[in-house]
């Protein structure tokens, strides 16, 4: 399972900055230099496609801009808008609470692969009870196969909400339900695994309507969690 | 109906029985009695730009983006004045356009609430672009909305 590891708004812009500067994360491949620590770097021969269809990986990340945002700006955003970035593995995978339902969680990645998404869904569905998820992925953006491939669903598009290049593009909403919760937004307690996952029956369990707390972390959940999160990306 | 600038007066404008960040900002039949009404910031905060329907409501355009030329759009009506709903998006629309040269508004709409937004959104060029289950806590229970938009066509 993908490790995630917090990072502050200024190291989270550092790395967005070069991953986008960098053209690097395509596809869930690191193909040039990062501020990521721990990335691999490819050889040059992998720069070129990665400099010429990345880039664009980054962009539209948590509603930033790597590209025309300096770092600055980018941090600036990031609080701003109470946004968690985290390192999974090779790629940045970001969460920020939506206001009026903090159940509900903005997530975004850099990468085209499922599993940093995957890791995500499981840290949110056991550390912070998330219910259902929302991303908003710029159209032609590589990002968009690693959500569908953990699930989410198209839920609609934005006409040309970003600007770039000259023209406008369109976004792409995708959401998702957490892994076991109910038409209600509630966890279905007391069901079998095989009726549902073991992170829908234990770790969110208690979720009550109209809590906002994050609540405690049932350490003999989180695998059981992840384990989930994991197996519906794979399927 | 005429937008203005805020003026220190118009602060009981910016309380009332809605849903916060609404698109259409009605009030809310069945408000609880002890519920604290939904509260707007004065304005002062950058990104955000709040004109006044002088004794109906307001608007807001948050979150004003000068790169992609958009901001989303929180209106508020007073009790009694839910009729003025159409004529306070069409001028907003018309502000947003015109004074801000946006190309683009949004906002967001939940059907719970009881508003039809169709009959006044249409009318102001809004269209529905995409369907958010559980995307607000409404009564007890997370519910759909929905975001509509507007877009200036140059």
């Amino acid at each position: 399972m993908t490790d995630l590891r917090m990072l502050d708004p200024a190291e989270a812009a550092e790395a967005l900055a070069g991953t986008a500067l960098a053209g690097t994360v395509v596809a869930g491949t690191v193909v040039a230099g990062t501020a990521l620590a721990g990335a691999e770097c490819a050889g040059t021969e992998l720069a070129g496609p990665g400099l010429a269809a990345g880039g664009g990986a980054a962009r539209g990340f948590l509603g930033t801009d790597p590209v025309t945002q300096n770092r600055a700006l980018l941090a600036a955003e990031l609080t701003r808008m109470g946004a968690t970035v985290c390192q999974a593995g090779d790629a940045l995978v970001g969460f920020a609470h939506r206001p009026g339902q903090p159940r509900q969680a903005l997530v975004a990645s850099t990468s085209g692969r499922p599993e940093p998404v995957a890791a995500l869904l499981a840290f949110l569905r056991t550390y912070h009870r998330s219910t259902s998820y929302l991303a908003l992925v710029p159209d032609g953006s590589p990002v968009a196969a690693a959500f569908a491939g953990c699930g989410f669903r198209p839920a609609g598009v934005l006409r040309e909400h970003r600007y770039g290049a000259g023209q406008y593009h369109d976004v792409l909403v995708y959401v998702a339900k957490a892994a076991g919760t109910t038409a209600s937004g509630t966890t279905a307690a007391g069901t079998t695994a095989a009726q549902t996952t073991a992170a829908g029956t234990t770790a969110a369990g208690t979720t009550g309507p109209g809590t906002t707390d994050p609540g405690t972390t049932e350490p003999d959940t989180a695998n059981a969690a992840d384990s989930a999160e994991a197996s519906r990306c794979r399927s | 109906m005429m937008l203005r600038g805020y003026r220190g007066g118009d602060a009981a404008l910016l309380a009332g029985p809605w849903l916060d960040g609404e698109l259409i900002g009605l009030p809310l039949a069945g408000w609880p009695p002890l519920a604290d009404l939904t509260v707007v910031a004065p304005p002062g905060r950058p990104g955000d730009e709040l004109c006044i329907a002088p004794e109906a409501g307001f608007a807001r355009f948050a979150g004003l983006d000068w790169v992609h030329r958009r901001a989303r759009l929180e209106t508020g009506l007073q009790p009694g004045r839910e009729d003025d709903a159409g004529a306070l998006l069409q001028a907003a629309v018309s502000y947003a356009f015109g004074r801000l040269n946006l190309h683009r508004l949004y906002g967001w709409i939940t059907p719970a609430a009881g508003a039809e937004p169709a009959a006044a959104l249409e009318p102001a060029g809004f269209r529905r672009e995409a369907t958010v289950p559980d995307g607000i806590w409404l009564d007890g229970r997370p519910v759909e909305r929905e975001i509509w938009a507007v877009i200036r066509h140059d």
